[in-house]
């Protein structure tokens, strides 16, 4: 499961990717083998447990 | 009686009788015998010399060896001779002749047959004291520059290239230095590798092969970043393809690990996107990186080949 994937299962809400596409939430992945992390979180809702905001 | 004029002898009157002719003969010549007395003598080769101031006080000597007998001269002397006055002179010098030369107290003079005095070989002087010799420098190029008032310094020659900068730090105030460059770096890369990417996150794009990199700015194996050294302007192109995006793509330039300049945002798919920006570098440590961002979809996007994923920047101005 990816990291969107992770966020859908807790927000269904985001799942049209809306708050994805306009970077109210950025993921982000710098090609450096560690993978997607969340860049920024500016969603109303705090980030999901087991979730945190930069690598 | 009567008496001689010069030396006196006495002789008879012109009235006289001649009553007693023998005596006064005798009178007479005695005198004269008397008055020749040191004319008497001498030897061969021997002169007369005078031996006081006294009429007819002479004394025979013999010449002393050296004693002039003639006056000889050479050039510049003219004149001389073995008899008779004997006159000298000296000729006035040229610079083909040895001679007489006038003294000129001149430091302005052309002249070419007079000397200069002391005074005006002091004021040559004291202006050649105050010059700079030449013997300051001691190789091609070297310059002569102020290090205070009134004293100077030799400034060797730079490398080829360099330019004269003044420089306040330098003793002589200035310095050859490498000149400013009228250009920055430059590099262009593009991707010949179909990579997967993650829909809904920013990932940064690898394109890794170079067409050229002028200063090895860019990061074409790990990092993928674009480091200019030199500050400035830089006009940067980029561009990537999305394939099988979903329902959107987009194409950014980061500066410094954020989004700086979205590019093209398109919401169909398969999108190939070219875009360019002027951003402005510290020439250390900002850096770009080019991240795609394939929309909302279940799948996977990939970006292609042939040059549609590139990066490029070029340095503008400072």
């Amino acid at each position: 499961m990816n990291l969107f994937d992770q966020i859908i299962a807790v927000y269904p809400e985001l799942a049209d990717g809306r708050f994805f596409n306009d970077c109210t939430i950025v993921l982000q992945d710098d090609s450096d083998g560690f993978g997607a992390y969340i860049a920024k979180w500016d969603y109303e809702k705090p980030i999901p447990k087991g979730l945190k905001l930069g690598k | 009686m009567h008496s001689t004029t010069n030396f006196g002898w006495t002789t008879p009157a012109d009235t006289d009788y001649v009553k007693d002719g023998a005596s006064a003969i005798r009178t007479l010549a005695g005198g004269i015998d008397t008055s020749m007395a040191q004319l008497k003598g001498g030897t061969t080769g021997q002169v007369l010399s005078k031996t006081n101031g006294t009429d007819m006080s002479f004394t025979w000597v013999t010449p002393q060896v050296g004693d002039i007998t003639s006056v000889g001269v050479t050039s510049p002397l003219t004149g001389g001779g073995t008899t008779g006055d004997v006159t000298i002179a000296i000729q006035d010098g040229t610079t083909a002749q040895k001679g007489a030369v006038q003294l000129e107290d001149s430091t302005s003079s052309t002249s070419t047959t007079k000397a200069a005095t002391p005074n005006s070989v002091k004021s040559a002087y004291d202006l050649a004291n105050g010059a700079i010799a030449k013997s300051l420098v001691d190789a091609k190029g070297d310059i002569i520059a102020a290090t205070a008032d009134n004293t100077v310094a030799r400034v060797a020659v730079g490398t080829d290239g360099q330019v004269l900068t003044a420089d306040s730090a330098s003793s002589a105030g200035v310095k050859w230095a490498t000149a400013s460059s009228s250009s920055g770096p430059t590099f262009s890369a593009y991707s010949d590798t179909q990579r997967t990417i993650t829909s809904t996150t920013w990932t940064k794009v690898g394109i890794e092969v170079e067409d050229w990199d002028s200063d090895s700015c860019y990061n074409n194996s790990s990092t993928y970043r674009f480091t200019p050294n030199k500050a400035g302007y830089y006009q940067i192109n980029y561009g990537c393809v999305i394939e099988a995006g979903g329902t959107l793509a987009q194409v950014a330039l980061y500066k410094n690990g954020s989004n700086y300049h979205f590019g093209f945002r398109s919401t169909t798919l398969n999108v190939w996107s070219s875009n360019g920006t002027l951003v402005y570098a510290n020439g250390s440590t900002d850096y770009f990186e080019v991240y795609a961002y394939p929309g909302t979809s279940t799948g996977t996007t990939n970006w292609g080949s042939d040059r549609k994923t590139f990066f490029q920047a070029v340095w503008v101005r400072s």
